[in-house]
């Protein structure tokens, strides 16, 4: 049986390479692809948690999942719009050039 | 690391509404050579008449053998053919990217009709409303009326958007 | 289970989902027009809120859900603010150049959003919630399709929004792994037991980093500026209202009915943040031209003076955050619906645009003028009551926490460097040289009429504060303080 913490590493291993990777990179695309790792990583701990708990009839951290991915679905959804619209002006999807806007 | 018909039940439950116990739960994986000694240890708890060819594991290991084995085998025989019969000569025709047709120039990143995004993005949302789906087939037995009612409203709201794309036509390619 | 609980949240939703379905039917030079079947509607939903009473606390969902006096207050708050909002994008339809049917019926789904905010008791519903409003306000950000200010606006929303929804679902993870349950009622119960496990506070701090971002408060204020210049006007209107103060509801519940005892650890933290996001926003708003970023700056400041609400942690400061909002509410939207009306093609949202306005129509000019002071918090309008009551909150809490004077140095400084930008935009309006266009501004009787409610709910409330002071302190008796 795998022990929980092993779990929680991992998951947090993959947080942390979302997370680098959303701070570090300046494609779009690419961060968005950090940021569901990030969500998979919370979604990972739920259903770990959930697995180890006292009550897993309680179906708590299972239902959380469900309505994450989702949403996280929903979200690229909007997001790989988005990043297609401002292609056509910028004709790139790198963060940095998006500063119309200062001050 | 043992595989047997209890742990295969237990996975089975997974609905949550019997209380699952981890220890028997969470033994369920691969570590080298165990494939074997587990296929030994659950025909070794049924009853001793039946035969290993018995076993449904078997087959699986039976089809593993033959996938690998089916592809393998036509791909050798055409690198025999190749290397007797059309040993490789290569040349700039030769190693042109398309040996007919037009050759392809620019960018990778053109742009393809919106519709193809369209086509993706609604496909996208519709492909992962359906793990609400899941819950409900699992639950359907013992389910109320105003759960089946809700349920039903969420399909409605499936339904809505669909018909709302339709309508807008994002669903006829032009 | 108690689905007629929620009744208003469906009103809301069936009433989007039939402006969908109508815009599907409607010739396209009606379309626009769907707006004031929409505003209709909503003002329909708001009077029947009215009726509501909310006694004792009513549970649904499996307690997920709470109709509470709280709950309740905004609820009627969200609902207010989308009838005018509706409104000004009516006004705003010409410069949409497709979809406008669409951009209503997304207002009213953030709106349903913000109210089951308003009423989240357990994890699961403020994230659900809170992603409902922010993954609608993606596209109602960049809803000008063509404009690249708007775009622009909404890729940076987006990615900022989504790590900090990244940051509160993994929160919440740790949070229910240490704790077994999701629910604020049960989470009260384990809290004390719970609060020796660092992950537990590490948990609590990542929700507070996804409520930070949507209230906008310091570290985590980095997009307003650019997101609210972006913006359609009716859009930068409800997120500056509706967004902020869904944020603010939730981070409410969240402190004081889920983790109540782990809360009071944090004041100095709460106190720090507010001083810092008074200060920050206060003073990158000197510089701005663009009236839109120059608001976008100001509204990160208020989220500080709301902050010093939080920080007080007492039942007059929450009660005042209630006050603060009701304030900011009609205080906001007036000015947006101005902002809105006279920036018609007008690139640049530059203040030179709100120049010899009291020429050109009086009510506008008067309107804009009344909500920068109301802003500022110079009496007798509803924003300086509203500041006055968080500022006595904090005194009293200054008694067990001498640290709270210096609180209130900094925000009276706030306030005194406010001063001079609201000030500025009134001396534009009526004192400035060389106005360009002097052409007349013609207002449509809708926008006149949310103009007069919103200016007379200005005076009244700064008048006569007592109504909605008593009804605040009614509503954070949900809360355990």
């Amino acid at each position: 049986m795998t022990p929980l913490h092993q779990y929680l590493f991992l998951s947090a291993l993959l947080f942390g390479v979302g997370l680098a990777g959303a701070l570090t990179r300046r494609n779009a695309i690419i961060v968005l692809i950090g940021i569901e790792l990030m969500l998979n990583a919370a979604n990972l701990n739920f259903i770990a948690f959930w697995r180890f708990s006292r009550h897993p009839e309680l179906a708590t951290g299972l239902m959380f999942v469900l309505f994450s991915i989702g949403i996280a679905a929903a979200e690229a959804a909007v997001g790989l719009a988005l990043i297609i619209a401002i292609y056509r002006h910028y004709r790139t999807a790198n963060l940095d050039q998006f500063d119309s806007m200062k001050g | 690391m043992r595989l047997n018909s209890t742990t295969l039940r237990n996975r089975s439950d997974w609905s949550g509404a019997v209380p699952i116990r981890p220890e028997y739960g969470w033994k369920i994986g691969w570590n080298g050579g165990s494939r074997a000694s587990g296929i030994q240890t659950v025909t070794g708890t049924r009853t001793t008449h039946m035969q290993a060819s018995d076993h449904p594991y078997l087959f699986l290991a039976v089809f593993l053998v033959v996938a690998v084995i089916f592809p393998l085998v036509p791909l050798g025989l055409a690198r025999l053919w190749a290397r007797t019969f059309s040993p490789p000569k290569p040349g700039p025709v030769k190693n042109a990217i398309y040996e007919c047709g037009v050759e392809s120039k620019g960018d990778a990143w053109i742009q393809f009709k919106s519709e193809y995004y369209l086509y993706g993005i609604i496909f996208l949302i519709f492909d992962v409303e359906a793990i609400f789906l899941f819950p409900f087939a699992v639950a359907f037995t013992n389910l109320t009326i105003g759960a089946f009612l809700a349920m039903m409203m969420f399909l409605l709201l499936l339904v809505e958007g669909l018909v709302w794309a339709w309508q807008k036509g994002v669903l006829t390619w032009k | 289970m108690n689905l007629s609980l929620s009744i208003l949240e469906f009103a809301v939703i069936g009433a989007g989902l039939a402006i969908l379905l109508a815009d599907l039917w409607t010739p396209v030079p009606q379309k626009r027009n769907l707006g004031y079947a929409a505003a209709a509607a909503v003002g329909l939903i708001f009077l029947a809120s009215m009726l509501m009473q909310a006694a004792a606390p009513a549970y649904a969902f499996e307690k997920m859900y709470v109709l509470d006096g709280l709950a309740l207050f905004f609820k009627r708050f969200f609902l207010f603010a989308a009838v005018i909002v509706l409104v000004m994008s009516v006004e705003f339809a010409d410069r949409i150049e497709a979809g406008i049917a669409e951009y209503y019926a997304l207002i009213m789904f953030a709106l349903a959003g913000m109210m089951f905010a308003a009423s989240a008791n357990d994890f699961i519903l403020v994230f659900v919630s809170l992603e409902l409003i922010t993954v609608t306000f993606y596209v109602l950000t960049s809803f000008q399709r063509g404009r690249l200010h708007s775009l622009e606006a909404g890729v940076k929303y987006l990615i900022l929004g989504a790590l900090a929804s990244a940051f509160l679902v993994y929160g919440i993870a740790l949070v229910f792994g240490v704790a077994n349950t999701t629910n604020f009622g049960e989470l009260m119960g384990s809290a004390r037991v719970a609060s020796a496990r660092p992950v537990f506070l590490l948990g609590l701090l990542l929700v507070l980093v996804g409520l930070g971002f949507k209230i906008a408060a310091f570290p985590f204020q980095i997009w307003a500026p650019d997101v609210y210049q972006g913006s359609p006007a009716p859009t930068t209107a409800f997120l500056a209202v509706g967004s902020k103060a869904a944020g603010f509801i939730l981070l409410l519940r969240v402190l004081f009915s889920a983790v109540p005892e782990i809360t009071v650890n944090w004041t100095k933290l709460l106190m720090v943040i507010a001083g810092m996001t008074i200060l920050y926003g206060n003073l990158c708003a000197i510089p701005q031209r663009n009236l839109k970023r120059l608001l976008g700056y100001s509204s990160i400041a208020h989220a500080g003076y709301m902050l010093l609400g939080v920080a007080a942690m007492n039942s007059a400061g929450s009660s005042a955050i209630l006050y603060y909002l009701g304030a900011y509410l009609f205080t906001v939207l007036a000015a947006f619906t101005v902002i809105c009306v006279v920036m018609r093609g007008v690139e640049g949202d530059d203040i030179s645009a709100v120049a010899g306005l009291h020429q050109r129509s009086p009510l506008l000019a008067a309107s804009l003028s009344l909500a920068m002071v109301s802003l500022a918090g110079i009496p007798p309008l509803a924003g300086f009551f509203g500041k006055f009551l968080l500022l006595k909150a904090v005194v009293e809490k200054g008694a067990t926490q001498p640290g709270c004077y210096w609180l209130i140095a900094v925000a009276i400084l706030g306030v005194v460097i406010s001063l001079y930008y609201y000030l500025g935009v009134v001396r534009a309006i009526y004192w400035s040289k060389g106005s360009a266009e002097l052409s007349d501004i013609k207002v449509s009787w809708p926008i006149q009429v949310s103009l007069y409610a919103c200016i007379a709910a200005m005076f009244y409330l700064g008048l006569f504060p007592d109504r909605l002071v008593n009804i605040a302190m009614e509503a954070v008796k949900a809360l355990k303080l």
